[in-house]
């Protein structure tokens, strides 16, 4: 008999004309037969002496990572059911935030502030020369910002004053010290200043097309000192214009 | 949705807990390793888990065994360290049958434990010993065991004859050696 054939008649896989063949066969083969009982011998002794693996450490462990596969999967069905409306719902909150930071009317942003000293190129006037004239023409100027600021500890060349069609008050002085020209663009009703990091507690530091500047906010006025220095300079100048 | 995921869970965890002990004893046996019979018990489950919604509910141990034996084959025997036991010439030389008038290996294995099993089984070449262990472990039929390794069952047929005779060879040796059988007596 072929040797396999023992042993899927042992394993119960031979279909039933193939048990009735190889019984019929072994009923004359006494070596097959002894073949045969070793095999069932072999089997037993396997099943017999291999122990069974109870490993409930082992078990718990495969628990606790099907329970985080099933948390990770509820939280991507989460995401996955929801995710346009969370989008949304992120993208209406950064358009409120936007619209209500935009509509803010004591916002001034950079760009807006280099808008007013262009606007002002053609209404500048000289500063008279004579002391007496000078301190009025400064007083008028400055209005109530004279208290907050005192740019005439450089030389004024010219100012220009504006209302935009807020109703807010912009003023702009051209100064002028030993290394150059400097600007001082006072825009009032306007307490936040956007597009600037901060220097230190009081001033902030930003730029306006070529030129930096440094940007302070007091009694619900901005000051910008505009010029071709770096900040720390623009800064120390700041310093000695700003009535604190 | 909560629900029908909560019941899958439920489903899976009943029939993988009563086989977890064919899975990890399968998976020891395998590698060798109690620290890599872990990981590979575990990836098993894991793998088994995600898989549950394909599973026909037919036979769940054979489905996870396939599983675990497939893992095994793919992944974790390059990382064996160590002499890799090379299985043999699949076509190799057969052991004689046993003569007729030979001690009887039933009465030779009445001696033997369940150390000197696990020892000898160690020894027998990967292919074969796989086949030994999901056949006469697992008790699994030969086309689940094709299944399980991927082979035709002419090869199951084949690698389980071979897998025996090897693991009967080391067993007979042993007996030899603690005094069992007297040597030369079933040669």
């Amino acid at each position: 008999m072929d040797r396999l054939d023992l042993h899927a008649y042992v394993d119960g896989e031979a279909t039933r004309d193939e048990r009735r063949q190889y019984e019929a066969d072994l009923a004359d083969d006494l070596q097959a037969r002894a073949e045969v009982a070793n095999i069932h011998a072999l089997k037993a002794l396997v099943a017999r002496g291999v122990t069974s693996s109870e490993e409930p450490a082992a078990w718990r462990s495969c628990c606790r990572r099907l329970d985080e596969l099933d948390r990770t999967k509820r939280i991507e069905g989460f995401v996955g059911r929801y995710s346009w409306a969370l989008c949304a719902v992120f993208m209406f909150v950064i358009l409120v935030g936007g619209v209500i930071k935009r509509g803010n009317p004591s916002v001034v942003r950079t760009g807006e502030a280099a808008g007013y000293v262009s606007s002002m190129v053609g209404g500048f006037s000289r500063a008279p020369q004579d002391a007496a004239n000078r301190q009025a023409w400064m007083n008028e100027k400055l209005g109530v910002v004279q208290s907050l600021v005192q740019p005439d500890r450089l030389e004024v060349l010219d100012a220009a004053e504006k209302v935009d069609e807020n109703g807010r008050r912009v003023a702009c002085f051209r100064l002028a010290d030993s290394r150059g020209l400097l600007a001082l663009l006072v825009v009032t009703n306007a307490n936040e200043v956007e597009g600037v990091r901060p220097m230190d507690d009081s001033l902030c530091a930003g730029s306006m097309g070529d030129a930096n500047c440094v940007v302070w906010s007091q009694s619900n006025i901005s000051f910008f000192l505009i010029g071709p220095r770096d900040h720390d300079e623009l800064a120390r100048i700041a310093q000695t214009i700003r009535k604190q | 949705m909560l629900w029908g995921r909560r019941n899958t869970r439920e489903a899976f965890e009943r029939q993988a807990e009563k086989v977890f002990p064919s899975v990890f004893g399968t998976a020891l046996r395998l590698t060798r390793s109690r620290e890599e019979a872990e990981d590979l018990a575990q990836e098993a489950i894991v793998r088994a888990y995600e898989a549950f919604d394909r599973f026909d509910g037919t036979n769940f141990k054979a489905w996870i065994l396939r599983i675990v034996t497939n893992l095994y084959i793919n992944k974790y025997r390059q990382r064996q360290r160590g002499p890799q036991l090379n299985s043999l010439d699949e076509e190799g030389v057969v052991e004689p049958m046993a003569g007729e008038d030979e001690i009887p290996d039933r009465i030779l294995f009445d001696n033997l434990v369940g150390a000197e099993v696990e020892e000898a089984l160690g020894k027998v070449p990967e292919d074969f010993r796989i086949a030994v262990l999901l056949s006469d472990v697992e008790g699994l039929s030969y086309q689940e065991i094709a299944d399980a390794t991927g082979v035709p069952i002419g090869t199951v047929r084949s690698r389980l004859a071979r897998g025996r005779a090897i693991l009967r060879k080391h067993l007979m040796e042993y007996a030899r050696r603690e005094g069992y059988l007297k040597q030369g007596a079933n040669e």
